[in-house]
């Protein structure tokens, strides 16, 4: 199975899984014109992989801001990896939010509870 | 945004699905208790589920926007910021051209007075020159010919009223040349 790439634009997110590792990674904007036809591929290619898993997938979502299809979408992709959880693979989702960004880090709460998955929420601390 | 109302129901499509399913299943008048119990369980769980994403749904749109509201509220005071600076850029606009006004008749004035003192020194010049001429060349010639000694008078008198005219015209010819000679350089330095 191939891995799974897209590069980011101003609208769109990066979208990095890689089977070999089952490590998966969406981060950037994700404010696409037509949500469901940018993540139709990747949902597509995620029912590929729950038939064919890795014992370990640990998704990191590090997304700046989205709108409101896009979390659909996300719920869509969180599903697929429950179905994972379901069947007994190890999966873990990793919520990175910015230290000041409470509506980001209020997002992944919310999708902490009508997820039965372990979402791990990580915030990321300005430098300066 | 125009397509994704369009798609919206491909967005559900799942619960879209489902929805067809369970409408063909209430057709159905031959169920039994047990599959009528197992697929009531089945939307109860499928409903549980869209409460849930209803929910989450409704909170990123409430999120976003207040997102839009603060948004629009940095926009205005950078606007209002923006319309109070460009009054004080104009203030300052007009100030510079008041005082670039100031500057430019101060610097006409400089050289008018530069000019007039070179047109006068000229002036001098040839009024000196004019009077070696009268004295050496016109006043031996009038004494030859005339005992009448108003004649050489009247040629110093004419002189004397020429210097006048011949200062203006000089000076006026100066200061065309120089005033030309400034807004060549001023044009070049722009």
């Amino acid at each position: 199975m191939d891995n799974f790439y897209l590069e980011a634009t101003p609208k769109t997110p990066k979208l990095n899984f890689n089977f070999d590792e089952g490590k998966f990674e969406i981060s950037g904007r994700s404010i696409p014109e037509n949500s469901i036809e940018f993540y139709k591929p990747l949902l597509d290619w995620l029912d590929g992989y729950v038939e064919n898993p890795k014992t370990e997938t640990n998704l990191e979502v590090k997304l700046e801001y989205f709108n409101t299809s896009s979390s659909k979408c996300l719920v869509e992709i969180f599903r697929k990896l429950e179905k994972l959880h379901k069947e007994g693979n190890t999966t873990n989702i990793k919520w990175y939010y910015d230290e000041e960004d409470e509506d980001m880090q209020e997002s992944g709460e919310d999708f902490k509870e009508i997820i039965k998955l372990p979402i791990e929420m990580i915030m990321i601390k300005d430098e300066d | 945004m125009r397509g994704e109302s369009g798609e919206r129901g491909s967005v559900f499509q799942r619960e879209l699905e489902f929805l067809e399913q369970a409408r063909q299943f209430a057709e159905d008048p031959n169920q039994s208790k047990a599959s009528l119990t197992e697929k009531y369980e089945d939307i109860l769980s499928k409903y549980e589920r869209l409460l849930g994403e209803a929910k989450l749904l409704t909170s990123v749109s409430d999120r976003l926007h207040h997102k839009l509201n603060q948004a629009n509220d940095k926009l205005n005071h950078a606007n209002d910021r923006l319309k109070d600076q460009a009054e004080e850029i104009q203030t300052i606009n007009e100030d510079l051209k008041v005082n670039n006004q100031v500057l430019q008749d101060t610097i006409d004035q400089l050289l008018r007075a530069r000019v007039s003192r070179k047109a006068s020194t000229i002036v001098l010049a040839i009024a000196i020159l004019l009077f070696v001429v009268s004295e050496g060349v016109l006043e031996p010639i009038v004494e030859a010919n005339t005992s009448n000694i108003y004649v050489g008078l009247s040629f110093k008198l004419l002189i004397a009223i020429l210097l006048r005219p011949i200062d203006f015209f000089t000076e006026k010819y100066m200061m065309r040349r120089a005033l030309k000679a400034a807004n060549q350089a001023r044009v070049q330095s722009v």
